[in-house]
């Protein structure tokens, strides 16, 4: 566990929470050639190209400490998972400006998935094995998935729409469901993220 | 849970996350300069230990809080200057800003680790007790250690180069760089400067071509160029091809021949032009929008 912390602070310190790997596909800018630059260009100089956008694909473990309310009841709560997911950026190496955020991690739009394990359920719950589909669009997005309870050995299927938003490694997430009611949680979101992008 | 809030929530931490969340959010927006840009290296660093302790002591409640911070601190330290001076020292493109001068703030340090240890045993519950107070501090603290979003640079995208732009030709100097590189192509600005004495130069498009792997391209001409003596002039040459397959494809390299009459004879400039990018990111002075 020791471990575990260290290599959290290590992250922590150096704002380290992801590795992205540029891939040269399309990377190109786009934009027309027929057009003569100004006149003043300088000689030497170029015209930036337009920039076509980027996509990407994310693989991230995430580990989250936080709190939230569900059914009108406050509890801290804390899960793991590793997420994967396919997603879109307008512009490339840039946040998406999303409530005030950085969400180059977190693409505006982005379909995928995620496994994880509730470690502190919210609300007190059993503790949960989730898998869980996801589509997002401008943090709004509706997931679907499976849930074990571990303890009693059930498992149920679970549907529902939230909205979240990421901000560095701060996260808030409010979500509701036909079964589950409506819930708010937010926190720490500690994660590393592996993503190869490149150009759309 | 609650050990690791009451070890976060400490009046000074709150008062270091309201400077750091109103530094960041607001002063650099409003007044950017020296003082803003340290103030937060100051808050957060100072903040920063503490936050850590917290993460340990909720995963490992019977950690020693005075070991655990000392220890902390000495790697928040590393971990800071290592953050903003190795970048620089080793050429690396990172998204954050490298500055040594940052460094001025690990003087904070210490009395981080001084307010950590010496209020150990000073308990301020109504910050924890409190549910709402306490969310509230969680989220102020969570939020202040946001720092101002900045891109990860720009974003450098290939383009064709003239490997050697710049040519004497008669009493003329003739100078030939890509101005514009597209996915459809590159556009080739030429600019003529002629001596007082020296024939006119002029750029004959219709021999101009541009030799690629799958055969020879014509340009259109957009601006034609043609330098009187004494004169300077600057024409512009647009050849389009599909670019984003030739750069998939592999295809680095192509061959300028540049026809040009110098006064009634004529002379062909062989241009070797590369396809590449030094970086994915960097700054690109030498770009304009």
């Amino acid at each position: 566990m020791t471990r575990a912390a260290l290599l959290c602070t290590t992250l922590l310190c150096t704002g380290c929470f992801g590795t992205v790997f540029h891939l040269e596909h399309d990377a190109p800018g786009s934009g027309t050639v027929q057009h003569a630059p100004s006149l003043d260009l300088g000689i030497g100089q170029r015209v930036r190209p337009d920039d076509p956008g980027e996509q990407n694909v994310t693989v991230a473990p995430e580990a989250t400490f936080g709190g939230g309310v569900w059914d009108g009841e406050w509890s801290p709560a804390s899960s793991g998972q590793v997420a994967a997911w396919y997603g879109e950026h307008d512009r490339s190496h840039m946040a998406d400006q999303f409530f005030g955020g950085d969400s180059r991690i977190a693409p505006l739009w982005s379909v995928g998935g995620a496994l994880g394990y509730d470690i502190l359920p919210l609300g007190g719950a059993d503790r949960r094995t989730t898998l869980t589909f996801r589509v997002t669009d401008e943090g709004l997005g509706v997931e679907s998935g499976w849930a074990w309870e571990m303890t009693s050995d059930n498992h149920s299927g679970f549907a529902g729409i939230f909205l979240s938003s990421w901000s560095r490694f701060f996260y808030l997430r409010m979500l509701w469901g036909p079964e589950r009611g409506f819930g708010a949680e937010s926190g720490i979101a500690l994660d590393y993220a592996l993503t190869w992008v490149w150009s759309r | 849970m609650s050990r690791a809030l009451a070890f976060v929530l400490r009046p000074w931490n709150i008062a270091a996350a309201i400077v750091l969340a109103v530094n960041d959010h607001v002063v650099k927006r409003a007044a950017p300069g020296w003082v803003s840009g340290k103030l937060s290296d100051v808050a957060g660093l100072f903040l920063l230990p503490s936050l850590v302790v917290a993460l340990v002591a909720l995963l490992r409640p019977r950690a020693p809080i005075s070991r655990t911070m000392r220890w902390t601190t000495f790697a928040v330290g590393i971990l800071f200057a290592a953050a903003k001076t190795l970048p620089l020292a080793m050429g690396l493109d990172v998204p954050w800003v490298p500055d040594p001068t940052d460094l001025v703030a690990l003087a904070v340090l210490p009395l981080a680790w001084l307010h950590a240890v010496r209020s150990a045993d000073v308990r301020h519950d109504f910050l924890v007790r409190v549910p709402a107070l306490r969310f509230a501090s969680v989220l102020l603290v969570a939020g202040a250690t946001i720092a101002t979003p900045q891109s990860m640079g720009i974003r450098r995208f290939p383009t064709w180069e003239v490997s050697r732009p710049s040519h004497a030709v008669g009493g003329a100097i003739v100078q030939a760089w890509v101005s514009r590189s597209t996915r459809e192509g590159l556009g080739l600005s030429i600019d003529v400067a002629c001596a007082p004495d020296a024939a006119p130069v002029s750029v004959d498009a219709q021999r101009t071509f541009l030799r690629l792997h799958h055969g020879h391209l014509a340009p259109i001409e957009v601006v034609s160029t043609k330098a009187e003596s004494g004169a300077q002039a600057r024409g512009y040459l647009a050849f389009e091809f599909d670019n984003l397959r030739a750069w998939n494809d592999g295809v680095r390299t192509a061959m300028l021949h540049l026809a040009l009459r110098v006064g009634s004879g004529r002379r062909t400039l062989v241009l070797p032009l590369v396809h590449g990018r030094p970086s994915a990111h960097g700054k690109v002075p030498e770009e304009v929008q």
